[in-house]
């Protein structure tokens, strides 16, 4: 059984909304990655997925629950240990564009990371490591000299990619790595982390919208919805049996590409709206078709089902399901 | 390509495969990002124009003095009020010191006051407007509600204040401009960097562990700097009006260094017999004035990324 | 046989920069008949997007510059209409909608008047009467309170409303071809099907023609009729739904259906990839753009742009695999058997 690297115990995170209303992105959520495991996070836009892959790399603070990095609670960290951590936990960002400074070279970039850590002494052997950096990511030594905007997207992730290897971590935070991409390019970025993976014993956070392109890399999936965990499982699992309403509507309403598909009605009716902290209920109640009154009214909690996953949902833990 | 071109090939239908892609070439000439500012700056002829104006004055203003046989404060009284001739390219005035020399050694007093008492305010604002817009919160809340209150006060008030205390002359001048300048530009910059902070390429530098300081002025300001040196050469033509203006007024600087406001002041007191005294100073003011105007649209149509193609 | 609403011919279109004239259009030609849906796939920077804003004139020129070809809409030629000629066509005859429904509409306004104004603009009817088609066509996109959102603002909106809203405005006049820049790209999986149904449900009723471009193969399913795959700046297979699909034969468009993740597939692991970046249009290949990324690339491919090869009385492809002398080659058809 792999270690768990990190730890996250009933996280939360508000933020204040329009008129001082606050709004919990993150709602207790818990879950644990495996040491060259992949957990997979997907929900929709405002499900919080991005808040609490930026709270694990710190930039973000917890305003209640606790992130453990190999048994030691990161936003308690003295300055040294930070420093450490840095180090150790690295992101990859969503957009191409932005993560990038368009003033610096590729070389700059890439350097950066070993300048502060001081992980070689002289120029030349930083460069030398910057060489290999871009080969790792299937760039060639000879960009090194060129500037972000004569990259296309795909070749730009690559360089973060690259950005964030450079201080060999250990776990990598993916927030949306590939959803600005073209599809062929989505598959070229996976399959390099994929390899990436086999080759430097990375663990990822993997932090998409998209289910069957995060199916690809993840060995576990969390599905979120308005800030809370929904249902936890093995990859296989979720795939196979989808428990609770939202999984199985956020699968339903993939369009499959097959023209002969006969797809269904799209189950999930209008759309997730941001709550205040006072909702009480499950958050999915006005959206789920199977809603019951004890929905309106009590949160689900994140409980294991028979099947082997964990699901929050009243209706999928009651008797008559 | 005609069809029988095809026969030119050698085993035209031998499979070979795709081709080793991290070896892509990289078709477009790399091109920095200042070079790209200064290939456009170029093509723009109105902003040259104003660019190859300034240049010119600047040249005039350096060599100009040092080769004439006058002084700025020689006096000839034999000579006063000479209109423009060979010896005196813009005559005398009514002490009888060379015009044309006066003239060059005010644009260097002009001028510096000018640039510098635009290029130091600058950089304080962008100093302060960094850390401001950097920390935000607590530190932001202090040194804006500062900015408002100082920006209140007409800057009128302290340059003649500050004239008073160090007396009159070049350097109290710039110090002067320093220290009621900097408002604008803490601002501009405060508020580029409260936009530029949430950038991903920030916040993966803070990832990396960048300090503060390296993060405010080798990642955040260096992307402000663009808009901030637009505001400076903007601000260039109100700094030597300014200066103009307060020695034309007797602040400022005073006799016997000339500066284009101290000319065209006395040149006012013989305006009705001998224009040209007044004319001159006031036409280089203007020039001048223009040419930065020129130059700074043109500079900030050249860095708007809009454009960029 | 329905008639042809919108034609392309031999179309090229490209930028000037400083760098140089990049060809983002290189001689496509494309159609759409009357209630039918052109679906126009392709990656970034394939020119798919400026193919049909073309179409619209949004381009400004300079930088860019028509360099040849024609598009004609109901037989006549409207590649050089004036600005104020295409406003009589745009919105009326043609309508638009984008990615970004909140770039697209005016923040400052509400929603009624900016339907309003464009349905007052093509035609001269009372107000009254503007307001209650507007109520009609929000009722009709599925907008809950159709007469209080009215004098809603767009940001009190979510991003499928949004959209809605857009649809709205854009069918005000009954347009007969409808063009759809990635209009789901930004939203969310479970709302994009639900636009993606209003869609087809307008189209059936309507009788509107719809062009849209997108780079989602899934979407595409569910909405072509026709597909023009494009590719550095060509179209590189064209043909109905069901031959893009179960009988493709161009290389380009095998590795795209590939790269799409399978719904159905057991097997996990790597996905197959089309390797390599689509090339600068800036200098674009001397022969196939394609080539460089092609698995089955041959000598000729390198130097001689293949033409176009008909397959069907609707497919054709361009690519030299299809000229008798090249060897035979088998796609790997594991995937879509699995469909079919």
């Amino acid at each position: 059984m792999a270690e768990p690297i990190l730890e996250v115990i009933d996280l939360q995170k508000e933020f204040i909304g329009s008129r001082k209303k606050r709004i919990r992105a993150v709602n207790n959520v818990s879950f644990t990655i495996n040491e060259g495991e992949t957990l997979g996070v997907v929900g929709e836009s405002g499900c919080g997925k991005t808040t609490v892959g930026r709270t694990i790399v710190r930039l973000y603070d917890a305003d209640g629950g606790k992130v453990l990095y190999r048994g030691l609670d990161i936003h308690k960290a003295d300055r040294r240990t930070t420093r450490k951590l840095a180090k150790q936990i690295q992101m990859v960002f969503q957009d191409p564009y932005s993560s990038l400074d368009p003033r610096k070279t590729v070389l700059s970039i890439l350097e950066e990371g070993l300048k502060i850590h001081k992980l070689f002494r002289t120029k030349k052997e930083r460069i030398e490591r910057v060489y290999q950096l871009l080969e790792l990511v299937g760039l060639n030594r000879e960009h090194a000299n060129r500037f972000p905007h004569e990259f296309s997207g795909g070749q730009r992730q690559r360089i973060g990619i690259a950005r964030a290897l450079s201080v060999n971590p250990e776990l990598i935070v993916c927030d949306e790595a590939i959803s600005a991409l073209d599809v062929s390019i989505q598959a070229q970025i996976i399959n390099l982390l994929i390899d990436l993976q086999d080759r430097l014993k990375l663990t990822y956070l993997f932090i998409a919208h998209d289910i069957h392109m995060v199916r690809y890399i993840s060995d576990h999936i969390a599905v979120m919805y308005l800030g809370t965990l929904v249902e936890k499982a093995s990859t296989e699992q979720l795939f196979k049996n989808p428990l609770h309403p939202y999984t199985r509507g956020l699968l339903e309403a993939i369009p499959v590409p097959d023209p002969k598909h006969e797809q269904q009605q799209s189950t999930l009716k209008g759309e997730a709206k941001p709550l205040t902290i006072e909702h009480e209920g499950c958050r999915f109640y006005n959206r789920c078709p199977f809603a019951k009154e004890i929905c309106r009214d009590s949160m689900p909690a994140l409980k294991a089902h028979d099947s082997g996953q964990t699901v929050a949902c009243h209706m999928v833990h009651s008797e008559n399901w | 390509m005609s069809r029988s071109e095809q026969f030119m090939i050698e085993n035209p239908f031998e499979r070979v495969g795709a081709t080793d892609h991290a070896n892509d070439p990289i078709v477009r000439p790399t091109i920095s990002f200042w070079s790209d500012v200064r290939r456009r700056l170029i093509a723009n002829r109105v902003a040259m124009f104003g660019l190859i104006c300034i240049i010119l004055i600047l040249i005039l203003a350096i060599i100009v003095p040092e080769l004439s046989s006058y002084s700025y404060m020689d006096q000839n009284l034999s000579n006063t009020n000479a209109a423009p001739s060979r010896d005196h390219f813009f005559g005398t005035d009514s002490l009888g010191r060379d015009l044309w020399v006066r003239v060059w050694v005010g644009a260097r007093v002009s001028l510096a006051v000018g640039i510098f008492g635009s290029i130091i305010p600058s950089v304080i604002g962008i100093v302060i407007g960094g850390i401001s817009g950097y920390f935000g919160g607590f530190i932001d809340t202090i040194i804006m509600r500062a900015v408002d209150i100082i920006i209140c006060i007409p800057s009128m008030i302290y340059v003649i204040l500050i004239m008073l205390v160090f007396g009159s002359g070049p350097i109290p001048l710039i110090i002067a401009f320093a220290l009621t300048g900097w408002m604008g530009a803490a601002r501009d910059v405060r508020g580029l960097i409260l936009q530029l902070k949430e950038r991903e390429f920030v916040l993966a530098s803070k990832l990396l562990g960048a300090s503060h300081l390296s993060l405010i002025f080798k990642h955040l300001v260096p992307n402000t700097l663009g808009i901030v040196v637009v505001g400076m050469t903007m601000s260039v033509p109100g700094a030597i009006f300014q200066e103009a203006y307060l020695s034309f007024i007797g602040l400022g600087i005073s006799p016997p260094i000339p500066s284009w406001g101290q000319l065209a002041n006395l040149g006012t007191a013989v305006f009705r017999i001998y224009p040209y005294q007044l004319l001159i100073p006031a036409l280089l003011i203007s020039i001048t004035m223009l040419s930065f105007n020129l130059f700074g649209d043109g500079l900030r149509d050249a860095l708007d990324p809009k454009l960029r193609s | 046989m329905k008639e042809t609403l919108l034609e392309v011919k031999q179309f090229k279109f490209s930028f000037d920069t400083y760098a140089g004239e990049v060809q983002a259009v290189r001689n496509i030609s494309f159609h759409v008949k009357e209630g039918e849906t052109l679906a126009i796939v392709g990656e970034s920077g394939s020119g798919k997007s400026v193919a049909v804003q073309n179409v619209m004139k949004l381009i400004p020129s300079p930088p860019g510059r028509i360099i040849q070809g024609q598009i004609i809409y109901q037989g006549e030629d409207i590649t050089h209409y004036t600005d104020r000629q295409m406003e009589q066509l745009r919105g009326k005859e043609l309508s638009m909608i984008f990615q970004d429904p909140m770039t697209s509409l005016n923040p400052t306004m509400k929603i009624g008047d900016q339907i309003i104004e464009g349905i007052r603009n093509h035609e001269p009817i009372p107000r009254a009467d503007a307001v209650k088609k507007a109520i009609k066509l929000l009722t009709e996109v599925g907008i809950p309170d159709p007469k209080d959102s009215l004098s809603r603002y767009p940001h009190t909106f979510s991003g499928g409303m949004r959209q809605r809203v857009m649809i709205a405005i854009a069918l005000a006049c009954n347009p007969k071809i409808l063009i759809a820049d990635e209009p789901t790209t930004a939203l969310d999986v479970t709302t994009q099907t639900q636009i993606l149904e209003l869609m087809n449900d307008l189209k059936e009723k309507h009788g509107t023609s719809i062009v849209m471009i997108t780079h989602d193969l899934g979407v595409v399913a569910k909405m072509a009729d026709r597909i023009a795959v494009m590719y550095a700046g060509k179209i590189v297979e064209t043909g109905t739904v069901e031959e893009i699909f179960y009988q493709p034969k161009h290389p380009y468009t095998w590795g795209l259906l590939q790269s799409i993740p399978k719904v159905s597939s057991k097997r996990m692991g790597k996905l197959e990839t089309i390797p390599g970046t689509p090339p600068d249009l800036i200098a674009p290949p001397k022969g196939c753009g394609f080539a460089s990324r092609c698995k089955f690339c041959m000598n000729i491919c390198k130097e001689v742009e293949p033409e176009s090869v008909s397959i069907s009385a609707s497919q054709s492809a361009k690519c030299w695999l299809l000229d008798e002398r090249a060897p035979r080659v088998e796609r790997e058809h594991e995937e879509v058997k699995k469909y079919s």
